[in-house]
């Protein structure tokens, strides 16, 4: 009798382990839509409130870059809170990875209103602003479509844009991309592959 | 034994309150219009640069348990200099926001006011809205006339 209850433990134990070794052969599950080669990005200048920061600063990164404007009430700050409550799953992985929200509204938000916007979320998000020249280059660059509607009969006006996230590698390099909508758990997944587990 | 059944029933009451508090709590319900779960998401900092433009997103969900349709038509609140009923869209990836004339709720119906949906527009916000914080939001109606609300400001 005991050495049947043995046999059947060991034959659980066995299950299980096979089970978990023929999950970590497989590949990682992927939520986002991966760029396949991974494309080489130009650099960027744009304004943070300390100055000029150039995207091939953070070389070495896994580089999170998110287009919007201040004055958006919920697509925005969905996805940053989105990415805020990823970071936080990752623990001290996070520090490998940069989160860098860039305004498209040139009109009404500065570097500071940028950097209050984006630190609110999370105080190591970094929060972009540029003049017209150099928000039209940088979302030229990625594939970033914005426009700016005409102001209302009170001045107030609202700003299309592309909300998908773009993911560069620590080369630089676009590597995939995650919708609107992707939820937090899908993006701590994704990025603890790409940082390597 | 009969002290940690206590306990336990003190327990299960509470996590019940949290639970029942979290999924459509009725804030108001008159003349025939519920409003369940208003919220106002936070800016956060915003207000520091003086110069206006702070906005804030209003959210809940409408049911009409009259016999006729309605219409949410207009907003209107103190802590903002303008007001408006505002229809998010997503369009091949490309996140459009727009004022809209009115919202239906038709009859026995619901209308739900979510992110990547519709909601109210808080615009130059003239103080700084702290999560904790409740805002009085007037929204009018077509049949059931205006109706005003306590939306707590949560963070975002």
């Amino acid at each position: 009798m005991k050495r049947q209850a043995l046999f059947f433990f060991l034959t659980v134990l066995l299950l299980v382990a096979g089970i978990a070794i023929f999950q970590l052969t497989l590949p990682p599950k992927i939520n986002g839509v991966i760029i396949d080669p991974p494309k080489p990005m130009p650099d960027f200048t744009l304004q943070s409130a300390e100055g000029p920061v150039n995207l091939g600063d953070f070389r070495g990164k896994i580089v999170v870059l998110y287009f919007g404007y201040l004055s958006c009430p919920d697509v925005c700050p969905t996805t940053l809170a989105a990415l805020r409550e990823a970071l936080n799953q990752l623990g001290a992985k996070a520090q490998d990875a940069q989160v860098i929200f860039v305004s498209v509204d040139y009109g009404r938000d500065t570097p500071e209103k940028a950097r209050d916007y984006a630190t609110n979320f999370h105080p190591d998000f970094l929060g972009l602003a540029g003049s017209k020249e150099q928000v039209d280059a940088v979302t030229k660059d990625f594939g970033i479509y914005y426009l700016i509607n005409p102001p209302d009969e009170n001045g107030f006006y609202t700003v299309d844009h592309t909300a998908t996230v773009q993911v560069l590698n620590p080369a630089g390099e676009l590597i995939m991309t995650w919708p609107y909508g992707i939820q937090p758990d899908e993006i701590a997944s994704d990025l603890k592959v790409l940082l390597g587990r | 034994m009969k002290k940690r059944f206590g306990l336990l029933l003190i327990v299960f009451s509470l996590l019940l309150a949290a639970c029942g508090a979290k999924s459509g709590a009725l804030a108001v319900s008159q003349n025939g219009i519920e409003v369940y779960d208003p919220v106002v998401r936070a800016p956060g900092g915003m207000m520091a640069h003086g110069e206006g433009g702070a906005v804030a997103g209003a959210f809940m969900l409408i049911k009409n348990t009259g016999a006729q349709n309605d219409r949410l038509v207009k907003a209107a609140s103190d802590v903002a200099e303008l007001v408006q009923v505002h229809e998010t869209t997503m369009d091949g990836g490309v996140m459009k926001m727009a004022e809209v004339a009115g919202i239906d709720i038709p009859a026995g119906g619901q209308a739900e006011l979510k992110p990547g949906g519709y909601h109210v527009m808080l615009i130059n916000l003239k103080q700084e809205l702290k999560p904790g914080d409740s805002v009085s939001i007037t929204l009018t109606f077509e049949q059931a006339g205006e109706i005003t609300v306590q939306a707590g400001v949560i963070k975002q």
